[in-house]
């Protein structure tokens, strides 16, 4: 870390009306307020291009038959509600320069944070700084760096020996790079690259180790038998690993990385999230809204607590919950929600995701009803 | 730093032993660097700082309620200097560079402000008063050497239970890890002994062989793939002695095979369970239920890999020295190895007691008839570990 080249950027750029949220996400609806919409950012189409010579690589825009570039509307975005830890945590991961491993119950969005840092700083660019390396169980270390083609190299020394290929040989068009390699490349003072490594935990239990030279001194050789460039990076990249603490992560790789467990996030903050996924349904139903959450909450400790049942339960499932509702109250506007919520609620589907837990909410409410019944009994 | 005092150092120190995280220097140069130059806000409360010692240090979100509280104890010790050193480091940053589009929060409190006996505001400290502060605080205080058998939290709680709520804050432990050897300790250990045997084709091409092929056929046809490889099955069975003398280890002899079986790289190791030592049978179940006779649970093991793992006291832990029953019991238990030398490979002998108590018990004798014989609760944490990667050198 030396103190001339830290540059901090903020995160995120707020939007002057809406504290805390993201300028990207905020648009004015027909009354001309500021509200939260997901961001479907129009993104030009480019190429990567490396530059031998410098040892850098960026990207090309594609250009159309008329000369103009070409532009995609990407997939919408969902507005990142990043509160205050997470906010510190950007920060802080920019002047350590460190990879960050983040960790969370599936659904609290580990692997958003990443990508909402790269919309946030980079709007509608943000596919050319923001580098997804997602891990699968037989994922080896060196396919985040680069791959050769091996094959497509013997099947043209083949040609060439038989009289019908080049007899030059290119080596580098064997070569592509992978998402390390690219944020390597890309990643300057100004505009940091964002690798996202998710769900480091899935693949065999060495291959973090693998990585530890690539995220300490963020360079790498590619063997001479292959193309035998060395791949630097001139401004170290921010790096996000995600973990499902499926695995213990090797004591050497854990030493290197900072740490940050997200967790649930507070009522209010669950509001705003909610206020950001779902518009209008905080506004119209507040009251059923914090009951919703009221329930779930009491719906986490339960799970939390029951030994038959290991599904927890998080912001995503919340909200996959609330838009099923949401879609119901289109078609019936007078829908009693409140009343609703009691008993087995509807879409509970989103939300209970064991046999175990289906048949005790079950119980619950069959010991409910009967409860009532003798009462009501009693008082007759 | 200033009269060689290494600030939160002894935390540092701290945090590496009980919770074995592994020390790396460069952390804590990154900690002091940080904290010199600034970038950490300054706040009455140190939130921020202690915001920033979780992100940089904590590891593991089950050690977060034992982090919380040895870092405010740590902080409640250098408070003070702490606070100086944030407030010193503030102002050399701000004329340094225009705030380009950092989010620094808005200007320091005045240090006047804290109370009376806070130091002057901060850039030059007078030496003079440091020593004061480090005298008063005791700032680093000598490191005490042996510390087995203590629960750690209780050390500084005599004091403590004057203050109520400090008190509550720290006789309690939330969390299970206080055993001298840690849950990481021992899931590192396992994994030494995990071994690699080939498995199916990866999509990885083996170019010398494709290459080879190629000179044998004369044209290239199809490449060949490397062999996966994968953690072989066989490498571990346990032998697990319950009741009796072991009770008050149940839950160290749980702990073992459960990291051995999760986190430890050997979901399937069988676990067959004794009392004493066993005769003709061991048990599949820790309550002594679903007899299994010792020669069908060791029909998997693999005479030149296996790695039996016994874990037993040996009659050290009531420190039985009568001879006859010593020798009585060393008779079967060499029985016993002799069996078990028979189909594994090795033998390793965990002991509960720590080694000073083996005199003239059972354990004495029979540890040279075993590969290893190692204490799990020994005081130098790093033996379990030591143990293991011997063996796996050995092995190799």
């Amino acid at each position: 870390m030396s103190d001339n080249q830290i540059k901090i950027r903020a995160y995120p750029n707020e939007d002057p009306v809406l504290p805390g949220v993201s300028k990207w996400f905020v648009t004015k609806d027909s009354d001309g307020r500021h509200i939260i919409m997901p961001a479907e950012p129009e993104c030009p189409v480019c190429d990567f291009a490396y530059d031998a010579f410098t040892g850098t690589g960026n990207f090309i825009p594609r250009k159309d038959g008329l000369g103009k570039p070409l532009i995609i509307k990407s997939k919408p975005i969902a507005p990142y509600i990043p509160d205050e830890n997470l906010k510190e945590l950007v920060r802080l991961v920019q002047i350590l320069q460190r990879p960050v491993l983040l960790k969370g119950e599936p659904g609290s969005g580990k692997t958003q944070l990443a990508k909402s840092v790269a919309f946030d700083w980079y709007g509608p660019e943000y596919q050319n700084h923001f580098f997804e390396w997602q891990v699968k169980s037989t994922s080896k270390a060196v396919e985040g760096l680069y791959h050769f083609d091996h094959v497509a190299r013997l099947r043209n020394s083949q040609l060439a020996k038989n009289g019908n290929g080049e007899d030059k040989e290119d080596l580098q068009q064997y070569r592509s790079f992978g998402p390390l390699a690219k944020a390597f490349l890309t990643s300057t003072a100004d505009k940091p690259s964002i690798l996202l490594i998710d769900e480091i935990d899935k693949a065999d239990i060495d291959f973090p180790n693998d990585l530890l030279l690539e995220l300490d001194e963020r360079r790498f050789t590619i063997p001479a038998s292959e193309t035998g460039e060395t791949i630097e990076a001139r401004y170290p990249p921010l790096i996000f690993i995600t973990s499902n603490d499926e695995r213990e992560l090797p004591e050497a790789f854990l030493r290197r990385c900072l740490f940050m467990y997200i967790k649930f996030p507070s009522e209010e903050q669950v509001t705003r999230i909610i206020q950001a996924h779902i518009p209008g349904l905080v506004e119209k139903q507040g009251s059923f809204v914090a009951k919703a959450i009221k329930t779930f909450n009491d719906l986490r400790d339960k799970i939390r607590n029951n030994p038959s049942d290991n599904k927890r339960v998080s912001t995503s499932e919340l909200l996959d919950w609330l838009r099923a509702y949401n879609y119901e109250l289109k078609d019936k506007p007078d829908m009693d929600l409140e009343k609703d919520i009691e008993v087995l609620p509807l879409y509970y589907q989103a939300l209970l995701k064991t046999y175990a837990s289906v048949v005790q909410r079950e119980k619950e409410l069959e010991d409910k009803q009967k409860k009532e019944q003798e009462d009501k009994l009693a008082l007759a | 730093m200033k009269n060689n005092h290494l600030l939160f150092w002894h935390f540092f120190q701290v945090i590496d032993r009980t919770l074995s995280y592994e020390r790396g220097i460069d952390k804590y140069r990154l900690f002091l660097q940080t904290l010199e130059r600034g970038y950490i806000p300054y706040d009455e409360e140190l939130r921020a700082f202690k915001q920033f010692c979780r992100i940089l240090y904590l590891q593991d979100i089950r050690d977060e309620a034992r982090f919380n509280q040895l870092l405010d104890l740590a902080v409640e010790k250098e408070q003070n200097l702490l606070k100086q050193a944030l407030i010193a480091a503030r102002p050399v940053q701000k004329p340094a560079a225009a705030p380009r589009d950092s989010q620094l929060p808005g200007p320091p409190a005045p240090p006047e402000e804290e109370d009376e006996e806070a130091p002057p505001p901060a850039p030059d400290i007078d030496d003079d008063l440091m020593d004061d502060l480090l005298k008063e605080e005791g700032a680093a205080p000598p490191e005490p050497k042996t510390w087995y058998y203590k629960t750690p939290l209780l050390y500084n709680g005599i004091e403590a239970v004057h203050d109520e709520k400090r008190f509550a804050a720290t006789t309690f432990l939330h969390t299970d890890e206080y055993f001298s050897i840690t849950r990481r300790t021992m899931v590192k250990g396992w994994q030494f002994l995990r071994n690699k045997e080939n498995s199916v084709s990866t999509q990885e091409i083996d170019v010398p062989a494709t290459t080879f092929k190629i000179a044998q056929e004369g044209l290239f046809l199809e490449p060949v793939y490397r062999p996966g490889v994968r953690n072989r099955e066989d490498a571990l069975i346990i032998l697990a002695d319950v009741r009796g003398s072991m009770t008050p280890f149940h839950e160290l002899t749980n702990r073992l095979i459960y990291t051995a079986r999760h986190e430890g790289g050997h979901p399937r190791a069988p676990v067959y369970y004794f009392q004493n030592c066993p005769l003709g049978y061991v048990y599949r179940k820790p309550n002594l239920a679903e007899p299994v006779k010792i020669k069908e649970a060791l029909v998997k093991a693999n005479r030149n890999v296996t790695i039996a793992i016994v874990i037993s006291d040996a009659g050290a832990a009531r420190g039985n020295t009568n001879p006859t029953r010593v020798a009585e019991r060393s008779q079967q238990t060499k029985h016993f190895l002799d069996f078990l030398y028979s189909n594994c490979a090795h033998v390793i002998w965990l002991n509960p007691v720590p080694k000073h108590r083996w005199a003239q018990t059972a354990a004495d004798s029979i540890q040279n008839e075993v590969l290893q014989m190692a204490s799990v609760f020994e005081q130098e944490v790093y033996n379990f570990q030591d143990t293991l990667r011997t063996i796996f050198k050995q092995n190799m």
